[in-house]
């Protein structure tokens, strides 16, 4: 058992791990769903490579962030070979604080009068 | 309908592509999660394609094929993690470890850079491979007749090398070393000056202030780099030069470790300035001190010219009349001219092997030592290697780790062994040769010993880490995990790896002990008490005034009037002027001599002897006994006709008759043997060279002096006297002043006082005391000896650890069969009985091979060194104790551990798993 990092410790999260964990965030997921969730949350704009996550979410369970998990859905909409993951406790500690230091920096961007928003 | 089928078409493609470079991930990543990958992929491809076409498809390729290798890297990285907390985790083992293997990547590189550093191609000379040197020097004309063949050689070169010359600066004279070149010299080298230019047509018309050339060595030495040194004026043996040229920082010259030059002069100076070309030395035929050397055409071999050259050579002795009687005498032989030694290109392969060969040993005995302490470690972790097996580890994954251990203790041990090379390197090129110039050899490790370095530690990790993995992985999983799993009683564990290697390494440990003892022993005997003079409160000071600037008839009553000074110095109770020393190897060149004059038996043997040219008073100063007739007296140095012959000569060639009164006829000096490959061996001067033969009386017979490495061997000697023609052209050591004092006195300061009061611009050099010479003579030998003497004791070490660590764990793992045994009933000391046996066994066969090996080892050494090591016979204390002292250890190792594992309760053994 390896000692427990701190949460700060993991900031500031590659953007890549903030996405997996915020798609754990509220249910247990296979690596495709991760994969089609970040897709449709961020309009296509960020796409998680299949080799790439898989790789990530290696390094997700090495860092204790994630693990697998027991729970599986209804049986029609299982399939066996798929493996879900969830967020662990130190997860869910790491994503908060990256939430919030996110919300920090938008809101000194907003502070700063002046500056337009592009909207889209 | 055809987009889509081609559509499919191309997915299909990709989706195969993409399985094979799957593929390539680590078998633990792929276990895990290459099905939900691949499953991943296949879900989501059409959406990729339809959204980002082609382009979308080569992108998925491409981020699979990064994360394979980034993959590996990651395992890669864990593997040394791992590794390294592995090795931390038993430093004893780690230390022992990577220090046998320092030691011997040390000595492997050490060799490598020799050679290296030996056969390097000339600094500052571009393509030279082309250039070719010949091996002998040849006359003037000779060289003129070989410049025209233009079909053999681009250009060609002829240099006069060594020349010493006393260059002055600020009323000191220093003596510096140099060559008399032709003016191809630099063009032909393709070497360019740093500063200013080198020599032309021009500078070879005589009657200018003689143009002179400075290395960058003695530029940045002499006047520290002073950027306005062109045009300024030299004095060089008195007189004044210009210097028109600095070389660049690398380039030497043209045979830098042999001939070393700091000072180039065209062979057009007035002899006044170079005594060397005296008496016409460019038109004569019998003066051959020219060194010649050529670029040869592209498509010459070397062969090709050798054969041309050598019936120039030839045609050109019957021109002129002279027919050789020894038909060898005009063949022309060409050595490589680009390298910084230069030899034959037949003999550097062997010179390359030989030192390699013996680097590389070394190495394997310390691979082989490793190897065993790692075999006997892996064996301990069967328990733990089975369990991750079994958990689904692949056997590729876990080699690997084991052979990233290897490699990283190579790697520890690479550090310092590399280190540790580049300063016995620098140790050994400071070695000073006796020899009356300067041999420099630039032995430091470079870039090409590094890669050396690097790779001899791959290749070692490999090989004393892929055995001991191969047979790790390779357990019986279920015997392995069971906890009888170590009783296993092989009955052909005799010939078990672990035994074998062993076996091996005492062999080899007592091979090398043996040798190494048998090489310095012999040496030692040979460093043994010089015979014949007595060297206590003997000192030695060299002078040579001609370059300092004197004429030679001022010279000459220098000469007379210090000798006279001297000896009336107080403490002072003798003194000579001599050419050659009781202890010296530059070569003498030897003489032939004969019978002659009207002696009715006319068995006109002939023989060969060394040559001494001495002063008067040279016997009575070194206390060398006159045994007959007597010594030399002041008319001998005018008619120049007497000689004194040693005691051996007149044993060999006289059969013990006395010669005293005889006539003898001695022909043209020449160098023989082993002689003429050294510098400073052949003799220019132009009495010494001069063909013909001269008739000389004995006048005395003298005792033998040991002046060779070897002091019981006997040498043939005659003695010339010292003429007032060879203070005016003294050879390479210059005139030595050899000075007996009573106990305590400073003879040599008083001796520099004497001349610096006479006048104080003589610089008298290489002042020392007999004894100091005497050590300097020998100390190539002592460096030997030490050598030798220091890789025994290495092989000890090596071989005390090798063994100590092999046997004793070996019983260290009998251990729980020990405890079974006992607990039925064994006495301890049947048990122990039982395990010395092996033990006994093992040591038997080992120092049974070893003893071969060194034998065999020793014949082939004794033939090679029979000038250096007079050891006739075998040591008999070498013979026996080195075996025993090996045997004893191994035994002591085999000991140990058996009795503790008797003293413990053999219910604990039982209980206990297997070994800690």
């Amino acid at each position: 058992m390896t000692k427990a990092r701190p949460p700060e410790s993991f900031l500031p999260l590659k953007p890549h791990w903030f996405h997996v964990l915020l798609s754990l965030a509220d249910q247990d997921q296979h690596g495709y769903g991760i994969m089609q969730e970040v897709l449709e949350r961020t309009d296509g704009k960020v796409r998680l490579w299949p080799a790439t996550l898989y790789g990530t979410l290696k390094r997700l369970i090495e860092e204790e962030l994630i693990g697998e998990s027991r729970a599986r859905p209804a049986a029609e909409l299982d399939d066996a070979r798929r493996r879900y993951y969830r967020l662990t406790r130190l997860g869910r500690r790491v994503l908060a604080a990256e939430s919030e230091r996110l919300e920090d920096l938008v809101r000194a961007v907003r502070a700063k009068r002046g500056l337009a928003r592009k909207e889209a | 309908m055809n987009q889509t089928a081609s559509s499919s078409r191309k997915v299909a493609i990709t989706l195969r592509i993409y399985r094979a470079l799957a593929g390539a991930f680590p078998y633990e990543f792929k276990n895990v999660y290459g099905d939900e990958l691949l499953q991943a992929v296949e879900d989501g491809i059409e959406s990729i394609w339809r959204r980002h076409g082609v382009a979308g498809l080569l992108r998925l390729l491409l981020d699979v094929a990064i994360r394979v290798p980034a993959e590996h890297f990651a395992e890669l990285g864990q593997d040394i993690r791992h590794g390294v907390r592995v090795l931390a985790g038993s430093p004893g083992f780690t230390a022992v470890a990577m220090i046998s293997l320092s030691l011997g990547i040390c000595i492997a590189t050490c060799a490598y850079s020799e050679t290296n550093g030996l056969l390097r191609d000339l600094p500052g000379v571009p393509h030279p491979d082309e250039l070719v040197a010949l091996q002998a020097p040849v006359s003037y004309p000779t060289y003129k007749r070989f410049r025209e063949l233009k079909d053999l050689f681009s250009s060609t070169f002829a240099y006069v090398a060594p020349v010493p010359l006393g260059v002055s600066q600020g009323g000191r004279a220093e003596r510096t070393w140099g060559h008399l070149v032709t003016a191809s010299y630099f063009s032909t080298l393709g070497a360019r000056p740093l500063l200013g230019r080198f020599f032309d047509e021009a500078d070879e018309r005589p009657g200018q202030a003689p143009a002179v050339v400075i290395s960058y060595r003695l530029w940045e030495e002499r006047f520290g780099s002073d950027p306005a040194i062109i045009g300024k004026t030299l004095r060089i043996n008195g007189h004044p030069c210009t210097v028109i040229g600095v070389g660049e920082k690398e380039f030497r010259g043209a045979s830098p470790a042999m001939l070393v030059a700091d000072l180039w002069l065209p062979l057009s100076v007035d002899p006044q300035l170079a005594p060397e070309l005296a008496g016409n030395a460019l038109e004569r035929r019998d003066l051959t001190m020219f060194q010649v050397s050529g670029r040869l055409r592209p498509g010459i071999t070397e062969a090709a010219a050798e054969a041309e050259l050598s019936s120039v050579a030839q045609q050109l002795a019957e021109s002129y009349g002279e027919v050789d009687r020894n038909q060898t005498g005009n063949r022309v032989m060409l050595l490589a001219g680009g390298k910084i030694l230069p030899l034959r290109k037949q003999d550097m392969p062997f010179f390359r092997e030989f030192l390699m060969v013996l680097g590389s040993l070394l190495l394997l005995i310390a691979c082989a030592n490793v190897a065993n302490m790692m075999l006997a470690r892996a064996a301990e972790r069967r328990k733990e290697i089975a369990v991750r097996l079994a958990l689904g580890a692949g056997r590729a994954r876990i080699i690997r780790q084991l052979l990233t251990e290897s490699m990283l203790l190579a790697a520890g041990a690479a550090v310092p062994a590399f280190l540790l090379s580049i300063w016995l390197m620098h140790v050994l090129s400071q070695v000073r040769m006796p020899m009356p110039i300067p041999i420099s050899f630039d032995l430091a490790p470079d870039w090409r010993a590094l890669l050396f370095t690097f790779a001899l530690t791959a290749f070692t990790g490999l090989a004393f880490g892929l055995a001991p993995a191969l047979q790790a992985t390779r357990t019986d999983l279920v015997s392995a995990l069971k906890e009888g799993g170590n009783v296993r009683l092989r009955r052909f564990r005799a010939l078990s790896l672990r035994n074998a290697l062993v076996l091996c390494q005492m062999a080899a440990s007592l091979t090398l002990l043996l040798l190494t003892g048998y090489m310095g022993l012999g040496i030692q005997s040979t460093l043994g008490i010089q015979e014949g003079f007595n060297p206590q409160n003997l000192y030695l000071i060299s002078l040579d005034p001609v370059r300092d600037g004197y004429s030679p008839a001022r010279a000459v009553a220098f000469f007379e009037k210090l000798l006279e000074r001297v000896k009336a110095l107080p403490g002072i109770t003798a003194a000579c002027l001599t050419d050659t020393l009781p202890v010296a190897q530059d070569g003498n060149p030897g003489v032939r001599f004969s019978t002659s004059g009207p002696e009715a038996d006319a068995t006109r043997g002939e023989d060969w002897a060394r040559k001494h040219i001495v002063g008067r008073d040279y016997f009575e100063t070194a206390d060398i006994k006159i045994l007959a007739g007597r010594a030399f007296r002041k008319q001998d140095e005018k008619t120049g006709t007497s000689v004194i012959v040693s005691q051996e000569t007149v044993r060999r060639f006289w059969k013990g008759k006395d010669p005293v009164g005889l006539w003898i006829e001695i022909s043209k000096g020449e160098a023989s043997g082993g002689f003429g490959v050294w510098p400073g061996t052949l003799d220019y001067r132009s009495n010494v060279l001069g063909k013909g033969s001269r008739s000389f009386e004995v006048v005395g017979v003298a005792r033998d002096v040991s002046e060779d490495l070897v002091a019981s061997k006997k040498h043939a000697a005659v003695y010339f006297p010292l003429r007032p023609a060879d203070y005016v052209q003294p050879s390479l050591r210059g005139v030595t002043l050899m000075v007996r004092a009573a106990p305590g006195v400073d003879a040599i300061s008083a001796v520099r006082r004497q001349i610096s009061t006479m006048d104080s611009t003589i610089t008298p050099f290489n002042a020392r005391s007999m004894t100091e010479h005497i050590a300097q003579f020998m100390s190539g030998l002592n460096a030997a000896s030490w050598t030798y003497g220091l890789m025994g004791f290495f092989g000890l070490i090596l071989a005390s650890v090798g063994l100590a660590g092999v046997t004793a764990y070996s019983v260290a793992q009998r251990g729980h069969e020990i405890g079974i045994r006992m607990a039925l009933g064994a006495q301890k000391r049947n048990v122990l009985a039982l395990v010395m046996k092996e033990g006994v066994t093992l040591v038997t066969v080992g120092t049974a091979v070893g003893l071969a090996l060194a034998w065999a080892g020793m014949r082939a050494l004794s033939a090679a060194f029979f000038t250096v090591a007079s050891v006739q016979g075998y040591d008999p204390v070498l013979l026996v104790g080195a075996p025993l002292l090996l045997a004893a250890l191994a035994l002591a190792a085999c000991y140990v551990p058996a009795r503790r594992s008797t003293r413990v309760d053999p219910a604990v053994t039982l209980r206990m798993e297997s070994a800690r």
